[in-house]
């Protein structure tokens, strides 16, 4: 039996938890949805999922923050991280990098590929 | 000799005692630290001390019972003894030569820049000037370099006196307002004010007077100074209070700082644009990707119907979506963000790449593409992501606006020692010489009706020769309707510095 990986995703706009959540569902995963931060660091703990898909908006927003509290918990560290933003410019993605994600994905997003580029990720960690 | 204090009756002393004076008085003279002269109504050297022949480089011998004009350099020799005449006709201690530069000359011809005290005595052998004579070469060096200093400040630097009259003026400030030096002094500060706040500064320069303290002018508010044409320019300003024996002044140092405004301008501008691209971005993300996961019947299956509309949402979202990205990277470029990243490409594997990934579109239309590459071109030293940008505009441009069953040619040439010519044609619908100007501006779409159907963005075209500008090249079209179009551009092979 093929054991169902757990992913947290992370979004304050509705429609766009919807998408990602809806999509990997399709997929076989089993996606949890959080809409603020304080929700997803105690279902983070609560769940221990293998990743986390993290948005990332304007700056000085929590999904950074987020990120930051996530990777200083020692049992929570290995959770890998990947950052959705919808910023193209190169520092954005600096910073991103900069605050421990694991990776990230530009939004919007292209579905096709988006099940794919998860599955890399997951790779990785394996 | 004998010596005496000036207006001192002759005295009855025994002699013994005016000897002694005398001795005292010449102690006095020898251990004097500056060079000292003294000189009779006749213009004679009487007695010099030990400094003096230090600094003239003479012994006592030679000097005493000599003329004074002997210490004195040819060109002011003539006036000299009028001086004399004038100093013995009013005797006062004071310094000689209040404003001028003095010089004095040596046994060895050089002369040295000096400072003389002079002070009336009465003797027995009549009146006498006993002159102290101080070496400023030193201090004059000393000077110099303040000089220099402030001179070469690459701010204005103005000294303004309690009256609000300017007493001194850099050189950088007449570059900055246009003014000669004598044009600004002895006016008042106001002149470089705008008229519009002209009438508010005397009331800041009482009220800095009555607090003097090293500030920066005007805390929180945009100052601005007016040049000689009338023209204004924003500036810093920073006050120094000095005292000195010319009575309380106030320094201002002037800044230029138009550059740093305009750059401040440009900073917040591109803030702006990146904030708004990431707000347009977010939601597409749900256009997008629902009417992706719809189309690929991730959740069920569609009509015909379904499918054809979920197709134009997701075409007009994509479409949406190239928009914001060509007006994010047009501001970028016009805003002075965008950098140049260059780099040493092969240009025919560049174009084989550019024009793999629009086969499929040109098939579609039953349109074929062909390459003909000079030789003499290799490889370049461009941007290279912005140079396949480019190319890919042109390319599939000449493949949406061509006739089905027609070609899109590709043609380089060398143009020049450093430059090379890249021209797509194409055989298409082609423009109206009226409207060739107007292809390249942002948004002005030729022919709406024709080009709504072809989907142009109306940015593709600004952006590319935005982009061909930024590397220092042109683009020029040659067209005419149903004649098809030639899109050439102009480039250097290599932009890099050698």
């Amino acid at each position: 039996m093929k054991q169902v990986v757990t992913i947290v995703a992370v979004d304050d706009n509705p429609a766009n938890l919807k998408l990602v959540s809806d999509l990997l569902e399709i997929e076989g995963y089993r996606v949890l949805r959080c809409a603020d931060p304080d929700t997803a660091l105690k279902t983070i703990e609560n769940e221990r999922p293998v990743l986390v898909l993290m948005d990332i908006g304007l700056p000085g927003m929590d999904g950074m923050q987020l990120t930051k509290i996530i990777k200083s918990r020692p049992h929570l560290s290995s959770i890998i991280i990947v950052a959705l933003t919808a910023f193209a410019m190169k520092e954005d993605k600096e910073r991103v990098m900069a605050a421990g994600c694991d990776g990230y994905i530009t939004k919007p997003i292209d579905t096709r590929k988006f099940k794919d580029e998860v599955e890399t990720f997951l790779k990785k960690k394996a | 000799m004998v010596i005496k204090k000036q207006r001192a009756k002759p005295s009855k002393k025994p002699r013994k005692e005016t000897q002694s004076s005398d001795e005292r008085f010449r102690l006095v003279v020898e251990s004097a630290p500056n060079a000292m002269v003294l000189v009779n109504n006749h213009g004679k050297i009487v007695l010099i001390n030990g400094q003096a022949e230090r600094l003239f480089g003479f012994s006592r011998k030679q000097l005493i019972g000599k003329g004074l004009e002997t210490l004195i350099p040819e060109r002011f020799k003539t006036q000299h003894p009028q001086f004399r005449g004038n100093f013995f006709s009013s005797p006062e201690t004071r310094s000689m030569g209040a404003g001028r530069d003095l010089f004095a000359l040596r046994s060895d011809g050089t002369e040295v820049a000096v400072e003389i005290g002079l002070n009336p005595l009465e003797s027995e052998e009549g009146p006498m000037v006993l002159a102290s004579i101080i070496d400023i070469t030193e201090r004059k060096k000393i000077e110099e370099r303040f000089r220099l200093i402030v001179e070469s400040a690459p701010y204005a630097m103005i000294l303004v006196n309690d009256q609000g009259k300017m007493i001194f003026a850099n050189s950088e400030t007449e570059k900055l307002f246009r003014y000669t030096r004598n044009q600004l002094i002895g006016n008042g500060i106001e002149m470089l004010i705008p008229t519009r706040v002209r009438n508010k500064h005397p009331q800041y320069r009482e009220a800095f007077h009555q607090k003097p303290k090293m500030r920066a002018m005007g805390e929180g508010r945009e100052l601005f100074a007016v040049r000689r044409d009338g023209t204004e320019f924003p500036v810093e300003i920073g006050l120094n209070p000095i005292t000195s024996p010319e009575g309380h002044m106030v320094l201002a140092s002037i800044t230029d700082i138009s550059d740093r405004k305009a750059q401040e301008a440009n900073r917040l501008k591109s803030e702006f644009l990146a904030n708004m691209s990431h707000e347009l971005r977010t939601p597409l993300n749900a256009i997008l990707g629902f009417s992706e996961l719809m189309i690929d019947k991730k959740i069920g299956d569609l009509n015909a119907k379904q499918l054809d509309y979920l197709n134009d949402i997701h075409a007009s979202g994509l479409h949406l979506l190239n928009l914001i990205n060509n007006v994010l990277d047009l501001s970028k470029i016009e805003v002075g963000k965008v950098e140049l990243r260059l780099e040493d490409f092969d240009l025919s594997d560049t174009v084989d790449q550019l024009v793999k990934t629009l086969v499929p579109i040109a098939v579609k239309k039953g349109i074929t593409i062909t390459q003909l590459l000079t030789p003499e071109v290799p490889s370049i030293c461009l941007d290279r992501s912005k140079f396949k940008q480019v190319l890919y505009n042109l390319l599939s441009n000449a493949i949406k606006f061509n006739n089905p069953g027609g070609t899109v040619a590709i043609e380089s040439s060398k143009d020049g020692l450093n430059s090379f010519k890249i021209a797509v044609t194409d055989t298409g619908i082609g423009i109206a010489e009226k409207d060739q100007k107007n292809i390249f501006v942002p948004f002005l779409q030729v022919d709406t009706s024709l080009t709504r159907r072809h989907e142009g963005s109306g940015l593709g075209l600004a952006l590319t020769k935005e982009i061909v500008e930024l590397h220092m090249g042109k683009i020029e079209v040659k067209s005419a309707v149903d004649a098809g179009t030639t899109f050439t551009v102009t480039l250097p092979i290599s932009l890099q510095k050698p």
